[in-house]
């Protein structure tokens, strides 16, 4: 993997997307990490509101941060020059997109993958909570949806987080 | 609208310690198909920019 960490700057990611007025929730390492959770994380996991108008937002936030598409095995350089038109159309033909952006990486899900199929935004930000992030307002999904997110994902980073996040949730029911 | 009781957090202390994403994070497509090589996305990438360019014909 070739991305640039260096200029990994989370706050201006999370700026951009304010100043769109993109809807999303966060997930994954980082939703884990206001839970309480210690572990490392790797990038900054997102599941963004599907309707149209979102859609365009979150186009327009991705093109202001220089996004280009991460895969495995190609250079930033090549990235940059995939045939991708930032634009709703592509943002909606993608269950998750993991992007790279001028600011550090940032990936994109249409719904979380649970066992059993994966939860919208709507039905995350139900249970979700607020937080303020150096200054932006976010939400940030329950401490359960994301233990379960990581329980369908199973891969070895996610076994390794399990333990800690369940404890999390045991010391939170008990209290 | 955000309750009074939200935390707050420095966003840079939360991912002080980040590491670079995993290679087995990868795009997927709509219908959960894993574009883990560049020739899949760039496949995938041509449907998406042929459906937009249908669409502008239509």
């Amino acid at each position: 993997m070739s991305t640039d960490f260096t200029g990994f700057d989370p706050q201006r990611i999370l700026e951009t997307l304010d100043r769109h007025g993109v809807e999303y929730i966060i997930v994954g390492g980082v939703g884990s990490r206001v839970h309480g959770a210690h572990r490392q994380t790797y990038d900054l996991d997102v599941v963004a509101s599907t309707t149209a108008e979102n859609d365009d937002r979150l186009a327009a936030a991705l093109r202001e941060l220089g996004a280009r598409l991460r895969v495995a095995g190609m250079t930033d350089e090549e990235a940059r020059r995939l045939p991708v038109v930032i634009d709703a159309e592509t943002v909606r033909a993608f269950g998750s997109a993991t992007w790279t952006t001028d600011a550090g990486p940032l990936d994109v899900l249409r719904s979380l993958p649970v066992p059993g199929g994966g939860r919208s935004h709507a039905e995350l930000d139900e249970r979700g909570i607020d937080v303020v992030l150096s200054g932006v307002a976010v939400r940030v999904a329950s401490l359960q949806d994301i233990i379960d997110s990581k329980t369908h994902a199973d891969r070895p980073k996610d076994r390794e987080a399990l333990p800690e996040l369940h404890e999390l949730q045991r010391r939170r029911d008990e209290s | 609208m955000v309750s009074d009781a939200a935390r707050v957090f420095d966003v840079r202390e939360l991912c002080s310690d980040m590491r670079p994403p995993t290679d087995d994070e990868v795009p997927t497509a709509l219908d959960g198909t894993r574009l883990d090589t560049k020739e899949k996305l760039v496949a995938y990438l041509d449907e998406i920019n042929q459906r937009r360019a249908q669409t502008r014909v239509d």
